[in-house]
């Protein structure tokens, strides 16, 4: 078996070269991580996006079964809130506002939307 | 001799962390940016439907151009701007936020007033509708005190069980009015006499149709093109465009023509013309054999004092319209010369006939028809309220049809088809 042969002397860190390159290391890497932790918390939210997409669906379904009311319920730990009211007095518009609230009460999605009262052919 | 340096290694560590965490941020900032995007893009839609559901209503949209914050929170603006655009309307609705902005351009009519609409609307001149052969007459009718009577012509007497098919009402001597606001944006031609006819150009952008193809957008000031030559063929000519000449015009089959308006002193649609538009003339419009003519499509005439012959519109055999169909004169005009429109047996239009005259139907007329008399011509004679062999069906008509607020409008505005 072939050796490998060292012909010159092989000089080793100081030890306290050691010691501020893995301080540097350190450093860099706490940093790295914080700035990760950031990135993930501060990008898109899973649940801010299904909050969005479910409010869509239910404003959909508000105007073709007409349930022009207020109404409050919650669903997987999401309490939806819709508030239907008339849309700068009346003349059979309505305002359809629809707000989702996850469990520690931050606001997951909004949506607002005139609708009017006898028409189904809207989405 | 080989250095071992611990701090360089440590260095380029950290350069490769630092490589990898901007990577990482450049990527979440791309992917955080067109999520953004994404949900503005969601909200401009949303804002765009609120704004058609405000424009449809009208007690709300009275100027031509809005500009609208939807919610009064500063975050949710749009504007519409409307015109006519023939006997339609067409408005432009936008939703913006900064720099983004969502646009769409909509026709949109008035679902006819089913009170105002009959299957026939007969003025009272004092003679009776005598209906001979087979024709059909199905729905409510305003037919003068005279009534109906069974007719004998050319050896064919009346081949039903019961002449009208529906109920019965007293129409007066003249006929519901056109709406007038709308005939006056419609009648374009402002200088008109015997010699020659010319269109005022202010407020339009002058165009020409040299090339093979002329697509305008209706976010744009309308353009006029003065057409040379009193032949359309072989052109695709699609949007805000009116295209006026002062003789007969004729369109050719391969001619393509989308949402645009002729207006000319006598049109001619050659066999197997088939398209979108509206066309507005003085003296004569002929749709010849087969020739179709897809909804929302007009044609309109309009009678001027100086013309002493009697300016028509004629179907014949095979061709079809889907839309609205109008003679229009300035004031009441009792004898022959009176304006006529003319459906041949074969032919079918849908939507809605408004004769300011007289009405020849030998053909299919799925929805109303109004006129002060019915004439029939057969080669022997020429007969006044009588009618051979037509048919007029209201109740083929699709309740979900959308016309025009010239005649028997419903308070209601509804979209006839979206354009851009």
């Amino acid at each position: 078996m072939d050796r490998l042969i060292l012909n010159s002397a092989l000089k080793a860190s100081s030890l306290f070269e050691t010691i501020v390159g893995l301080m540097i290391t350190m450093l860099v890497f706490a940093i790295a991580m914080t700035i990760y932790v950031n990135v993930i918390r501060s990008s898109t939210n899973i649940a801010e996006m299904k909050a969005l997409h479910r409010l869509e669906e239910l404003s959909r379904e508000t105007i073709l079964k007409k349930s022009f009311f207020d109404e409050n319920f919650e669903e997987e730990g999401v309490l939806i809130t819709k508030n239907v009211g008339s849309y700068k007095g009346g003349n059979g518009l309505l305002l359809l506002h629809l707000q989702a609230t996850g469990p520690d009460k931050r606001n997951l999605a909004e949506l607002k939307k005139i609708i009017s009262e006898d028409d189904n052919t809207q989405n | 001799m080989l250095r071992a340096g611990a701090l360089f290694v440590a260095v380029a560590i950290s350069f490769v962390i630092a490589l990898l965490i901007s990577s990482l941020i450049i990527l979440s900032f791309h992917y955080k940016i067109q999520n953004l995007e994404n949900l503005l893009q969601k909200k401009l839609e949303r804002n765009l439907q609120s704004a058609m559901v405000l424009l449809m209503e009208s007690s709300l949209m009275t100027e031509d151009q809005t500009i609208l914050d939807l919610y009064g929170e500063e975050s949710d603006s749009v504007k519409i701007k409307k015109s006519s655009w023939g006997v339609f309307e067409v408005a432009n609705v936008k939703s913006f936020s900064g720099r983004y902005s969502l646009t769409r351009t909509v026709f949109y009519g008035y679902r006819p007033n089913d009170t105002l609409s009959p299957a026939l609307y007969l003025a009272d001149l004092s003679r009776p509708l005598t209906l001979c052969g087979n024709t059909r007459i199905k729905g409510t009718c305003y037919l003068p005190k005279a009534g109906v009577k069974r007719g004998y012509i050319e050896g064919r007497g009346f081949e039903g069980t019961t002449l009208i098919d529906g109920q019965t009402k007293v129409s007066k001597n003249t006929l519901p009015a056109l709406d007038d606001k709308i005939i006056k944006k419609v009648d374009l031609i402002k200088k008109a006499d015997s010699l020659h006819i010319s269109v005022s150009t202010t407020g339009y952008k002058i165009g020409n149709i040299s090339a093979d193809s002329l697509i305008h957008s209706f976010e744009d000031t309308t353009m006029m093109v003065i057409l040379s030559s009193g032949t359309i063929s072989d052109k695709y000519l699609s949007g805000n465009i009116i295209l006026f000449f002062s003789g007969a015009l004729v369109v050719q089959p391969d001619a393509q023509l989308d949402n645009v308006i002729l207006l000319a002193n006598s049109i001619r649609f050659k066999s197997g013309f088939s398209g979108n538009l509206q066309a507005f003339a003085l003296d004569s419009i002929v749709v010849e054999e087969n020739c179709k003519l897809n909804f929302p499509s007009a044609l309109g005439l309009f009678k001027k004092s100086y013309k002493t012959q009697q300016p028509y519109i004629k179907f014949k055999q095979g061709s079809y319209l889907k839309g609205v169909v109008f003679t229009y004169q300035p004031s009441l005009i009792t004898d022959l010369q009176q304006t006529l429109i003319s459906i041949e047996s074969g032919a079918t239009v849908v939507g809605q006939v408004y004769a300011d005259g007289f009405a020849d139907i030998k053909g299919i007329v799925k929805g109303s028809v109004w006129c002060n008399k019915m004439l029939l011509k057969t080669k022997a004679s020429v007969y006044e309220n009588h009618v051979m062999n037509g048919v007029i069906d209201k109740t083929q008509l699709s309740p979900y049809y959308v016309g025009t607020g010239l005649i028997a409008a419903g308070n209601k505005k509804k979209v006839i088809k979206w354009i851009d």
